[in-house]
């Protein structure tokens, strides 16, 4: 009855990952290769805020807030207490999962713009906190002096580009691959119930504050993950880059690139991460573009541009098939 | 007379200051297809709200093959062997038809974040049987061929039978149906009152709101009456159809039987 | 934990009020908004940057007088609201709350983005309304500008109300806000409502702006915190309330300059963490704010 039609769900999975090899190599240029990897940390953060906003239907303004923990945390007990790397990480890790449960818990009750405004100020509060951290970082600027990755006597440091590109990315398409897992199961299906309708949800036996914790959490750690990977790459972190504009950005990728598919969510990371390297063309007018490029795909493209793209797709086929056309007429 | 599997004793919601469901105590036997009716605003989906723990009781009693329910949330409902369609269809537009009755499953399967993130046996299994079964139940209704279609773009008629799959899924000892064929055409209401009909031969007790008098009249083994949040009546279709208080209730609104 | 004495506490307290009267001001435009779209305008910090860097480039670039920059000014930013409206909103139908804030994310870059290249980074001087001594109060010094701040803010709080309750379109306007439908049922024209909305929440975010801007440092990015502080007040007093957002605004200014004077030596850093708390502990225990009846 059901074809095995499972090989065929791995073919965007494959050529990814064959364009992702291929591209250091043909670029050649650190400093794209660099703007690549950022563009695989972000990648994890959207693919978990949209399985929170596209499939959940639960909006996040502070995720830059989990990113901020993760980096500093790991960095941190690497730099105060002489963890190794990846021990920091694991911790940092685990530990804004605890912030993200305890936060989601009261957060998750809230709806629609009260769910945004309450993520937002928890984004908010995390940034202040970091931004005031020079008891502790003993720099005004940031956080310094931290320790790279290291694997088989390897050090993954800024030298480093290809090693630190193939990391961020292997990790990234993971995340890919066991999101895409989520959403095709018993969990995944929860999540996109909630999103639909609560009401059927629950009479289906959907525990909702559970998944919506869930689901939060899990994104939360995803943030972390990109955290930790940030902190030892750079190995200097300063706290400008977790806040409200990172938020705002990150959920501006999941939405351009198209809610409730994770797909999109690539596309929409590695377009808005270049966006601002292309924009250099117009000199000091870069961000007024930006601004009004967020503007106008919103305004014409409020599906983000993946449905936008299947929309134009299923258009174009219902015109070429006889059987659809046959179908809708009769 | 066997135990009943369904047993709601003086039922109480208040809105404010209105009585929405006022005392009323029934009784579900096993097997049989109990109607609720009565005019509109009667309190007929409030007393499923009720008994599905949409809404908090302000007192009374429901009990459920002889335990008391009535401190449950409503996502324990279906676990318990209680599923219900809604009045207002509660289709989800983001999923395919597929995916929308395969939610029906949930309380049937357990896996968790990690086992599916990570494809364990549990997961491969779970998703394997539920499939199957959704199809199957697909099937039942006639809808197997629309499995992958997006929800939203079936008929209204259609989305009823895909509310009602999905409530069959995890094979329900009680399903609460709220006006399961209103907005549809008459085919297809003869076709929902087959179904229900096969549900209960598979020994599914049947909870049916309906307007539509002839079906209520022709499928229900008992038939309780509400009005202003009131029990006026409870008996065979043929009581009801000669009880005074019923034909006062409804004067004015044409009565079809 | 220090103890300030008491002049210093009334010190903070006025300062807490001036500053306070700003986020009044910001969270009143947000309300405005809200109330006719259900929009949460991120763009209002836009207004407030963009109706204090016109009026002092007006005033020192083009010599006009004060008065004349200021009301100028006013005009300039109205524009700017209603064009905007007329740009990003009205063309969409039916956006989600992710849309649409993103669409005012985007105009507030964009304000963001043009002002950068006009003025600069820096922050640039506005003059003072009016020179003189700063007067004395419980042993307090309150500069002049401090007063012109509580006295714009007044007088655009009651300019506000008298508009919504004795002119025709303010009328409307409320309407609006109670019930969109039955409005558009009794002949209000819904749509320039909105249109309105914007055009009156980008004055009252101008006039914030002005008024702050020779006590505060003027610059590009001076809307941001502020938009986001006046955005914790009007959810404090209850979003869409518009005394909520004044008494909000005051709230949260006064609070936030004691808690600079009470914070141990060195941790007065945190005080703009103060407003977000503020935020998140009136969602969690009653997310319609202060003045709120439900959750919207
Ligand atoms: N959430 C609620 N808040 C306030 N009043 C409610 C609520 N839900 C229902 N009511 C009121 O309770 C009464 C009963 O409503 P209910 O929906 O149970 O009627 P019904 O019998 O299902 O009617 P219909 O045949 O129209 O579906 C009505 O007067 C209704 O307005
Ligand atoms: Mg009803």
């Amino acid at each position: 009855m059901i074809k095995d039609s499972s090989y065929k769900k791995h073919i965007p999975t494959v050529i990814l990952a064959i364009i992702l090899i291929i591209y250091p190599f043909a670029s050649g240029n650190n400093y794209h290769i660099n703007v690549m990897t950022l563009v695989g940390l972000y990648t994890m953060i959207v693919v978990g805020l949209n399985l929170l906003m596209g499939y959940a239907g639960q909006i996040s303004l502070g995720h830059a807030g989990f990113f901020g923990i993760g980096a500093y945390c790991s960095g941190l007990l690497n730099v105060k207490m002489g963890l190794p790397p990846w021990i920091s990480a694991i911790i940092a890790i685990i530990f804004t999962a605890g912030i993200a449960y305890f936060i989601g818990i009261p957060t998750l009750k809230l709806k629609g713009h009260y769910l945004a405004m309450a993520t937002l100020g928890f984004g908010e509060v995390v940034h202040v906190i970091l931004s005031k951290m020079d008891w502790l970082t003993d720099n005004p600027d940031g956080l310094a002096d931290i320790k790279p990755f290291g694997l088989f006597g390897i050090k993954f440091d800024s030298s480093f580009v290809m090693g630190q590109y193939f990391m961020a990315w292997i990790i990234a398409v993971a995340i890919l691959v066991i999101s895409m897992n989520i959403t095709n199961s018993r969990v995944g299906r929860a999540f996109k119930a909630i999103h639909g309708s609560e009401t059927a949800a629950s009479s289906m036996g959907v525990n909702i504050a559970k998944y919506k914790v869930q689901v939060f959490v899990l994104s939360a750690v995803y943030a972390a993950v990109a955290g930790c990977l940030y902190a030892h790459f750079r190995q200097f972190i300063a706290p400008s880059i977790f806040q409200l504009h990172t938020s705002i950005t990150l959920v501006t990728m999941v939405v351009i690139g198209g809610q409730g598919n994770i797909w999109g969510a690539v596309l929409g990371t590695v377009l808005l991460t270049w966006l601002p390297e292309w924009l250099t063309v117009a000199e000091e007018y870069d961000i007024m573009f930006y601004g009004i490029l967020l503007m106008v795909v919103m305004i014409f493209m409020p599906d983000g541009l993946v449905g936008r793209l299947t929309t134009l797709f299923h258009r174009l086929w219902s015109r070429f098939s006889p059987r659809t056309q046959a179908e809708e007429n009769g | 007379m066997s135990t009943p599997i369904l047993e709601v004793d003086n039922l109480r919601k208040e809105f404010g200051g209105l009585v929405a469901v006022n005392d009323v105590s029934f009784k579900v036997h096993p097997g049989q297809i109990m109607a609720i009716i009565g005019p509109n605003g009667a309190g007929k989906t409030t007393t499923y709200n009720l008994i599905t723990k949409f809404y908090p009781l302000t007192s009374g009693n429901i009990i459920y093959k002889q335990k008391r329910i009535d401190h449950l949330p409503s996502h324990k409902m279906a676990g318990l062997g209680i599923t219900r369609t809604f009045q207002s269809l509660q289709i989800m537009n983001n999923m395919t038809v597929l995916e929308n009755v395969m939610v029906g499953y949930h309380c049937k399967s357990k896996h968790g974040l990690i086992t599916a993130a990570l494809r364990l046996p549990l997961y491969k299994k779970e998703e394997r049987d539920g499939r199957n079964k959704a199809m199957s139940v697909l099937e039942f209704v006639g809808l197997e061929s629309k499995a992958d279609w997006p929800a939203s773009s079936l008929s209204f008629g259609e989305q009823r039978m895909v509310e009602f799959a999905r409530a069959l899924v995890c094979d329900p000892d009680l399903l609460m149906l709220d006006e399961p064929a209103s907005g549809l055409n008459i085919p297809e209401m003869e076709h929902m009152a087959e179904l229900i009909y096969r549900v209960r031969d598979n020994g599914v007790t049947v909870m049916l709101i309906e307007h539509d008098m002839g079906l209520v009249m022709n499928i229900s083994d008992v038939v309780t009456v509400l009005n202003y949040g009131q029990k006026i009546a409870e008996g065979t279709p043929r009581d009801i159809q000669n009880n005074q208080d019923v034909i006062t209730a409804y004067l004015g609104e044409e009565l079809d039987f | 934990m220090q103890f300030p004495t008491f002049q210093q506490l009334i010190q903070h307290i006025i300062y807490g009020i001036t500053v306070g009267g700003i986020y009044a001001l910001v969270a009143m435009g947000f309300t405005i908004i809200y109330n006719a779209t259900d929009v949460i305008n991120f763009a209002q910090g836009g207004f407030v940057m963009l109706g204090a860097m016109i009026m002092v480039s007006l005033n020192t670039t083009l010599n006009l007088p004060m008065p004349l920059a200021f009301f100028l000014s006013i005009l300039i930013v109205t524009a700017i609201g209603i064009i905007f409206e007329r740009a990003a909103i009205n063309p969409v139908k039916n956006a989600s709350v992710i849309t649409l804030i993103i669409i005012t994310v985007g105009a507030s870059i964009f304000f963001s983005g043009i002002a950068l290249p006009i003025w600069g980074q820096d922050p640039i001087y506005a003059k003072p309304f009016s020179s003189g001594d700063p007067v004395s109060f419980l042993g307090a010094k309150i500069s002049l500008q401090q007063l012109w701040v509580l006295g714009i803010t007044a007088v655009i709080v009651v300019a506000v109300q008298l508009f919504y309750k004795y002119t025709i379109i303010g009328k409307a306007m409320r309407a609006t806000a109670i019930n969109r439908t039955a409005a558009r049922l009794m002949g209000i024209n819904v749509r320039l409502m909105v249109l309105c909305s914007f055009a009156l929440s980008a004055a009252v975010g101008a006039g914030a702006g002005m008024a702050i801007a020779p006590v505060a440092h003027a610059s590009y990015d001076m809307g941001s915190m502020l938009g986001l502080k006046g955005f914790c007040a009007a959810v404090l007093g209850g979003l869409g309330n518009g005394v909520g957002a004044v008494v909000g605004g005051f709230t949260i200014g006064i609070i936030e300059r004691l808690a600079i004077g009470f914070a141990p030596l060195g941790y007065s850093g945190y005080k703009d963490a103060v407003a977000f708390i503020i935020l998140l502990v009136i969602l969690f225990l009653k997310p319609s704010g202060l003045f709120g009846t439900s959750q919207k």
